[in-house]
């Protein structure tokens, strides 16, 4: 292509070249065209000479007052005509043939003679040369003739050169039209090139932006999905805590200051188990859809995980954010509407203030609204809890109990103590239970009722629950009367898998009389799973276990409880008994559970019998078993002689 | 005859007193060389003026310096200028017929007089122009001085041997 151009416009110089030179040529053919009128010199030197030759004759005649200067002025006029024969094209076309030098040679002596002589010269004399001029007059006209002709050969020659150049001119401009047109070709296919590639270059551009576009949305998607949950479309754990560090760094005390809240659903794992995930998922996400609707004055909403969530506020009151929680709570639980059924969800809020204590930690303040959280949880009534200072010296301290339990069972910092239960009428010993003491290495004595819900959240419960009912077992075969051992069972314990095996595998390996063992177990277990408990008891009893509900009472007694769950055993709360000698209500609370027990055939133990006045009002109302201080404290094994008497 | 140049020099005064006064044109005192008829209105000899060598070497000789078809090489022709010489004789017309020795005519256009600068040459190299050296007069153009003067047109309108201008 371009070499073709190139070859093109070497071509086109070359020919414009060509052409001026050849329109020079034909200037100058022109030129000598026009310069040819040496025809005409000749011709008026014809002329001229015979005027002389007139003049001459009239002078010799002495004719119309001619004058000699007449025939001087014709003379000098033919001298200077042959001055020009000397001269130019004139010259050589008089020199180039014999003829006409010989002509003009004998003009220009009889010019010359003439003009030598003139004014000398007599009538003879004149006559003479009239005559030799006469006799030049043919040879003269022949040259004009001859020049003439010349001319006319000149022209004929031109005129060919011409049409030549007329020719080659066609030929050279035929040519540059053709260097033209293919000129023009080559810039349009050029262009169209040029276009072409314009057009790809073009394509190769949107395809370029077009990759970078969608570069740009799988970044943002990649961003979006590292910063957001994709289940509720609340910011992530990530972005929470880039936002959390963000609030924490800006904040001044007072005017910004930061407020975290953290929320946990309650209950979601049951409602997650029994309902499906789908609709735990649901729940998830209506609640969160909840919590932007109420919190637009949040800095943020984000899912931590799981049914747990956290809101940043920032600039508000301890009572403002507190409110704020109220309020956030509430609004979460109102009952939701998914699959047409109702359901309802509570939540628990712990919330930490960054000014009050003063925290610029993001770590520690999220630890202090877990520990609010926590405590929210584990609380009956409001399940709100704002972080206080104190509240970590609690929790540092439980969090060593937990250490410190973990390794209790380890070392075996257990000891069970047992208290006698007796028959009410004879003072007899009834059986005897089992309670179970932590000897501290540092703190003393700890009860179970500090330390077995710590138990049973690590859950460590089945295996301490099992070293103890072990224990007890053992410790039952060593009495030589055949009484009965009670062990608490927790609620955990009971419903661990393979507690009916454990049982059995125990008392097969303690040799002791299933008859005599009864467990103790607390009406909560019956919240959750009624069935399910249901069969492990009766499955208990089928070992000749004995069951006793504890704390009878307390918890969520109803008679649909005493209905449902085989039971051998009531065991009233000693609440109960406090008032008994001196309440009308609470003796006949304590008569109506022991006529209920009667009524049903099972044994009925009243706890917390303390003085002689409650021992002789049970005792009225026809108690059998009872169990309290005022018979027996609890005591170790060492100290259980009477059972060891042969 | 005495009484001329005194009288000449109260001509020259009246025309530099009063430009608009044409200057009466003398007599011819030596051969005529030059007759200018025709369409005239300064003239000395009836409807003509007659010019000498002098009368018209006095109206101001200007020269050029020329390559021309007539001569070899370049050449120095003195004369002067076609349009001094009409402004004196106060023509008023379009063309000059410039008429030769041998009868030959050319017609000059007016406006070469006004615009050309061309003279009627009467010096060759400094000699005066015989009738042999293609004088008395001889129309020259400052060929040199311009392409389109070098031109078969400006040539031919270049008459020598001229003695008489008609103009119309
Ligand atoms: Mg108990």
């Amino acid at each position: 292509m371009t070499r073709l151009l190139g070859i093109l416009i070497c071509m086109f110089i070359g020919a414009t070249v060509y052409m001026s030179s050849t329109v020079a040529q034909r200037q100058s053919v022109l030129r000598e065209v026009a310069h040819h009128n040496d025809t005409w010199a000749i011709s008026q030197t014809v002329s001229e000479f015979m005027r002389l030759e007139a003049q001459l004759a009239f002078y010799s005649l002495s004719l119309e007052e001619t004058s000699i200067d007449d025939v001087r002025l014709r003379l000098d006029i033919i001298i200077s005509r042959t001055i020009s024969f000397k001269e130019g094209t004139l010259k050589d076309f008089l020199e180039s043939k014999p003829f006409r030098k010989d002509t003009i040679t004998e003009l220009v002596s009889l010019i010359d003679e003439l003009d030598k002589n003139l004014d000398t010269m007599d009538v003879a004399q004149i006559e003479d040369i009239l005559v030799r001029m006469s006799a030049l007059n043919g040879p003269l006209t022949h040259l004009s003739a001859q020049s003439v002709q010349k001319s006319w050969e000149d022209i004929e020659g031109n005129l060919e050169a011409l049409e030549n150049l007329h020719l080659i001119y066609s030929l050279v401009v035929a040519f540059l039209i053709l260097c033209w047109g293919v000129l023009v070709i080559l810039v349009f296919r050029h262009n169209r090139l040029l276009k072409q590639a314009q057009k790809e270059a073009e394509g190769l551009n949107n395809s370029l932006s077009a990759a970078g576009q969608e570069l740009r949305e799988k970044n943002r998607r990649l961003e979006y999905l590292a910063h957001y949950d994709s289940l509720t479309k609340l910011p992530n754990r990530v972005l929470f805590w880039e936002e959390l560090e963000k609030a924490l760094k800006a904040s001044e005390p007072g005017a910004s200051s930061v407020t975290l809240l953290l929320l946990d659903l309650d209950d979601f794992k049951s409602i997650n188990d029994t309902m499906g995930h789908d609709l735990g998922d649901m729940l998830l996400d209506q609640v969160s859809a909840r919590m932007l609707k109420f919190g637009t004055d949040a800095q943020m909403f984000c899912r931590l995980g799981g049914d747990e969530f956290a809101c940043l506020l920032v600039g508000k009151t301890l009572d403002e954010s507190l409110a704020f929680a109220r309020g956030l709570a509430g609004w979460i639980a109102l009952p939701y509407k998914i699959f047409n059924r109702e359901i309802r969800i509570g939540c628990s809020v712990g919330l930490a203030n960054a000014d009050q204590p003063r925290c610029d930690d993001a770590q520690m303040l999220f630890k202090r609204a877990d520990i609010g959280l926590y405590r929210a949880k584990a609380s009956m009534q409001e399940r709100i809890c704002l972080f206080e200072d104190y509240m970590q010296a609690e929790f540092d301290d439980r969090q060593e109990l937990e250490h410190d339990l973990r390794l209790a069972v380890e070392r075996d910092e257990f000891e069970l103590v047992y208290q006698k239960q007796v028959e009410v009428m004879s003072l007899n010993v009834h059986g005897v239970e089992a309670l179970v003491r932590w000897n501290h290495p540092t703190r003393g004595q700890i009860s179970p009722a500090a330390f077995i819900p710590i138990a049973e959240e690590l859950g460590i419960i089945v295996e301490l629950g099992e070293v103890i009912l072990r224990r007890a077992c053992i410790e039952a075969t060593k009495w030589t009367k055949p009484i009965k051992i009670a062990v608490n069972l927790s609620p955990i314990q009971l419903q661990a898998p393979g507690i009916v095996g454990t049982v059995l595998e125990i008392l097969n390996e303690t040799g002791l009389d299933p008859a005599r063992l009864e467990l103790e177990i607390t009406e909560t277990v019956v919240l959750n799973d009624r069935n399910g408990v249901v069969d492990i008891l009766n499955d208990l009893r089928a070992l000749g276990v004995t069951i006793a509900i504890d704390d009878f009472g307390t918890g969520y007694s109803s008679l649909a409880v005493l209905r449902d769950i085989p039971f051998d055993t009531i065991k009233l709360d000693k609440a109960f008994v406090r008032d008994i000698a001196v309440s009308p209500e609470a003796e006949a609370l304590v008569k109506l559970v022991i006529d209920v027990g009667n009524h049903l055939g099972r044994t009925v133990i009243i706890e917390g019998i303390e003085t002689e006045a409650q021992h002789q009002c049970i005792r009225r109302m026809g108690c059998q078993v009872s169990q309290g201080f005022y018979f027996a404290r609890p005591v170790k094994a060492s100290m259980l002689d009477f059972l060891h008497v042969a | 005859m005495k009484l001329l140049p005194s009288l000449a020099a109260l001509l020259t005064g009246l025309m530099f007193a009063n430009m608009s006064l044409a200057e009466p044109l003398a007599k011819p005192v030596g051969d005529v060389v030059l007759t200018v008829s025709g369409n005239i209105s300064n003239t000395n000899d009836g409807e003509a003026a007659k010019f000498d060598r002098a009368m018209l070497e006095e109206i101001g000789m200007v020269d050029i310096s020329t390559n021309s078809p007539w001569y070899d090489e370049v050449k120095t022709f003195s004369g002067v200028p076609m349009k001094d010489l009409m402004e004196l004789v106060g023509a008023k017309g379009t063309t000059i017929n410039a008429v030769a020795l041998n009868d030959y005519e050319t017609e000059v256009p007016m406006s070469d007089a006004q615009e050309t600068g061309m003279i009627l040459a009467m010096k060759l190299d400094g000699q005066d122009m015989e009738v042999r050296d293609k004088g008395p007069i001889f129309l020259i153009y400052p060929y040199d001085s311009n392409p389109t003067f070098q031109n078969q047109a400006y040539y031919a309108r270049s008459a020598w041997q001229v003695t008489r201008l008609i103009v119309r």
